[in-house]
């Protein structure tokens, strides 16, 4: 299902490189987020 | 993205990268690159399914996407890659930021 301009952002928990968990909820309030997939290596 | 990372602070924003490789592989390319961003490894594409990123059977892979998540946490911009070519430009994303801030 794709999302669209407007939807809530659905949230996620994964662990980054550097060991740390990292939430899309932790940056409610404080960070707008682009979030980008498979960009290759830039 | 990462010459242009201060830009994207600039306008208060964190670039998250998710990527399809297993944890290894995604930590070293992580690294050899010092990406200033955050980087998180997605093997099992629990992720980028939720967010319904396109599979394309022929072109064997998935395909890029991208998506501007506010302060309050909607959607503002979601873009889904047609190839592998199909991406968005930084001056585009930092446009839409641009204007993300000026409606706050």
């Amino acid at each position: 299902m794709s999302l669209s301009t407007g939807d809530p952002a659905p949230d996620f928990s994964l662990v980054g490189v550097d060991g740390k968990p990292v939430s899309l909820s932790a940056f409610r309030g404080k960070q707008h987020v682009v979030l980008v997939f498979n960009r290759g290596f830039f | 993205m990462r010459r242009d990372y201060q830009e994207f602070v600039e306008r208060g924003a964190e670039i998250i990268v998710i990527g399809p490789d297993e944890r290894d592989s995604f930590a070293y390319h992580w690294r050899r690159g010092a990406y200033p961003f955050i980087g998180l490894p997605d093997p099992d594409n629990a992720v980028a399914d939720q967010y319904g990123q396109q599979v394309k059977l022929i072109q064997m892979g998935r395909m890029p996407a991208l998506f501007i998540i506010d302060r309050q946490g909607a959607v503002r911009f979601a873009h889904y890659g047609e190839s592998m070519q199909d991406i968005v430009s930084n001056r585009g994303v930092l446009g839409i930021l641009d204007a993300l801030n000026q409606s706050d």
